[in-house]
């Protein structure tokens, strides 16, 4: 078996069974952009909802039956925790999964949900090494195989699409972009 | 269930020795910081907020309903869940001070930070050179 074969072998092989750790590691790859980014959490989902309240309350009036009010308006009794005042015109109302916010001169309120995103949540635990142990070794065991694949597949095809002719090119563009970016946003 | 439990626990909080942590309301940790530097110390207050980026850290309410106490997660942990927003929480670790270079370069940070910028309630902590380098934490309430 020549080496060409062997690199088929290894490419393939590779391929079968980290297909789903790049799956996972390409989704959790795009929520950490976009988390960076400050564009969205991709661990949870928020809704938020306005409501009112009578407005002039202050901190002195707020008791127990305006927070039980309240709550009933928005439909939260059975998931209150606590609540404070972070300033003198704004009650916080902690909410199991959310939190009220309540301006107690306007009496306008903003009732926030949070609830865990389905798979982003997961992939991103695992993108993360939030388990450690054995998964930090099966990770870096992936790693160094992305490593091995992307090598290994630069050798697969022959002719005019291999890496010394149309394949190079396409290679050496593949490597400019991020140098550029690195030029750019970080060297100068 | 409508009791506003951050009054009780600084009430019945006076020093007293916890393992070989010192049991401390926010308020006297606060009105003296030095004197627990360095110090392992039990907390215990209400999580107001829990930083959304990472949570390394959350600010937990004095008794007085006002003052706000950073906590930091040190090495022993992970991250604190956001869903202790709104949960009395005990936490121990080792009270810390920065040192006035560190503590500006933390405001500094803290200022550059868009979602900073916002007026919050827990600010004064935030930029505080003071704080507790938490080992370990138990939910109280939910």
């Amino acid at each position: 078996m020549n080496w060409r074969k062997w690199n088929r072998w290894l490419h393939r092989e590779l391929g079968y069974v980290f297909f789903g750790m790049t799956i996972i590691y390409g989704l959790s790859g795009i929520a950490l952009n976009h988390y960076v980014a400050r564009h969205w959490t991709p661990d949870t989902v928020i809704r938020s909802e306005q409501f009112e309240v009578n407005p002039g309350l202050t901190k002195k009036s707020v008791d127990k039956e305006v927070i039980r009010d309240i709550l009933e308006q928005v439909g939260e009794t059975d998931n209150y925790k606590q609540y404070y005042f972070p300033s003198d015109r704004e009650l916080m109302i902690y909410l199991k999964g959310g939190h009220i916010t309540l301006n107690l001169k306007t009496g306008k309120g903003l009732l926030v949900k949070v609830r865990n995103r389905p798979v982003f949540r997961e992939v991103n635990y695992l993108h993360y090494n939030k388990p450690k142990q054995l998964w930090t070794w099966f990770s870096d065991l992936y790693a160094v195989s992305l490593i091995l694949l992307a090598v290994s597949g630069l050798f697969i095809v022959r002719g005019k699409n291999s890496i010394t002719r149309r394949g190079g090119i396409l290679t050496l563009i593949g490597i400019l972009i991020p140098l550029i970016f690195l030029a750019i946003y970080l060297w100068f | 269930m409508f009791v506003l439990p951050v009054m009780m626990i600084a009430c019945n909080q006076s020093e007293k020795k916890s393992g070989d942590a010192v049991s401390a309301a926010i308020e006297e940790i606060l009105a003296s910081p030095g004197d627990f530097e360095g110090k392992a110390v039990v907390l215990t207050g209400m999580v107001t907020h829990v930083c959304k980026h990472g949570g390394q850290k959350c600010f937990v309410l004095a008794g007085d309903g006002e003052s706000q106490i950073r906590v930091n997660a040190g090495p022993e942990l992970d991250e604190f869940d956001v869903a202790l927003e709104g949960s009395t929480v005990e936490f121990t670790g080792i009270f810390k001070t920065l040192t006035v270079a560190e503590t500006t370069e933390l405001q500094e940070s803290n200022d550059s930070m868009v979602h900073h910028q916002n007026e919050r309630a827990h600010k004064e902590a935030e930029n505080a050179a003071y704080f507790l380098e938490a080992s370990s934490y138990r939910e109280i309430t939910e």
